[in-house]
C-alpha cells in the first residue's frame, strides 16, 4: 500500500484493506448473507462496510479484534438497511399483510382447531439436528420460503435475539402488529422444517 | 375457552412478551389436553434456539463458501480507489 506509511501514528500502515478483503471477506459476507438473504445485497453491504472502515480506521482502537470490529460495523449497516427498507414499504406489500394471515387461519377449522393435515407432528431427534450437516441449510432455505416481510421481522428477533421493542422501532410498526408478523412467520416455518427435516424418518405420530 | 388458534398465538407471544396472568393460564390449560398445541409450543421454541445458533459465527459455512473470486477482486479494486484518497 502507498500513502499509508505517512501517517504520524502509524496505525494505518498496519492496516491494509485488501488483508482486510481475504482474511474477513467470507465471514462477513456470510453474515450479512444470513440476514439479507440476497448474494448481490449481501455483496454490496459487505463492500460497504470495507468502506467504512477504512475512513473509519483511525477509530479502531484495538479494544476487540478487528474481525469483531468489522462485524460491527457490518451489523449496523444491515440494521440501517432494515430501517430504511421499512419505511418505503410499496402499498402493495401492506395488503400482503392479510394474505399472510388468511395463509395461516385456514390451517384452523372454524371453531379454531387445527385442521388434521397441519396439526404439529413429533419430531425425530431434534436434539441431534444442529451437529448435522445441511441442517442450517435447511433453515436458512425455509427462513427464504417466508415472505420477506415475516423474514425481516423474524430474523432481528430470533436470529439476532435483539429485544421485541427495539424491533419495532427499527421497522417502525406496533408491538401488536410485530407479534402477528412473528406468529405467522413461526407457523410457516414450523412447518417448512417439520416437511423438510423433522419429519423425514417417519416420525408420524 | 381457548382454541388452538388462539393457544398457539399466545404460545408464540409468550416468546415475546410476558403473558397476562389469565393468558399464560389459558395458555397452560390448553396445551396440557391438547398435544398439537403442546408440540407447536416445544417447536417454536426449538426454532428459537437453532436461530440463535445459526446467527452465532461457525454455522454459516453450510449456507455459501463465502465470496466468489470475481466479489473478492471488485472489492480490493474499489477499496484501492476508496484508499487512494
Amino acid at each position: 500500500m502507498d500513502g499509508t506509511d505517512q501517517d504520524p501514528s502509524g496505525a494505518a500502515a498496519t492496516i491494509d484493506p485488501e488483508r482486510w478483503v481475504d482474511e474477513h471477506g467470507d465471514a462477513l459476507y456470510r453474515f450479512a448473507l444470513i440476514r439479507l438473504r440476497d448474494p448481490e445485497r449481501a455483496e454490496d453491504i459487505v463492500q460497504e462496510t470495507f468502506a467504512a472502515a477504512l475512513h473509519a480506521r483511525a477509530h479502531f482502537a484495538g479494544r476487540s479484534t478487528e474481525r469483531t470490529w468489522l462485524i460491527g460495523i457490518l451489523k449496523r449497516k444491515i440494521i440501517d438497511q432494515y430501517r430504511k427498507r421499512w419505511r418505503e414499504v410499496p402499498a402493495t406489500e401492506l395488503a400482503a399483510g392479510a394474505e399472510e394471515d388468511l395463509a395461516v387461519q385456514s390451517m384452523f377449522d372454524e371453531r379454531g382447531h387445527w385442521l388434521q393435515q397441519y396439526g404439529p407432528n413429533s419430531w425425530s431427534n431434534p436434539s441431534s439436528a444442529i451437529q448435522e450437516e445441511d441442517f442450517f441449510r435447511t433453515l436458512h432455505g425455509c427462513m427464504g420460503a417466508l415472505p420477506g416481510r415475516l423474514a425481516d421481522a423474524f430474523t432481528l428477533r430470533e436470529i439476532d435475539s435483539i429485544p421485541s421493542d427495539e424491533v419495532c422501532q427499527i421497522l417502525g410498526i406496533t408491538p401488536t402488529n410485530l407479534w402477528a408478523m412473528l406468529h405467522r412467520a413461526r407457523v410457516r416455518l414450523r412447518m417448512c422444517m417439520e416437511k423438510n427435516w423433522f419429519g423425514r424418518e417417519g416420525s408420524k405420530p | 375457552m381457548t382454541n388452538c388458534r388462539q393457544s398457539s398465538e399466545l404460545s408464540s407471544q409468550s416468546l415475546d412478551r410476558k403473558l397476562s396472568l389469565r393468558q399464560w393460564l389459558a395458555l397452560k390449560l390448553h396445551t396440557a389436553a391438547c398435544p398439537f398445541c403442546k408440540r407447536f409450543g416445544e417447536h417454536i421454541a426449538m426454532l428459537k434456539n437453532f436461530c440463535e445458533k445459526f446467527g452465532e459465527c461457525g454455522h454459516e459455512k453450510q449456507i455459501t463458501n463465502g465470496l466468489t473470486p470475481e466479489a473478492r477482486k471488485r472489492m480490493k479494486e474499489s477499496l484501492r480507489g476508496t484508499a487512494g484518497k
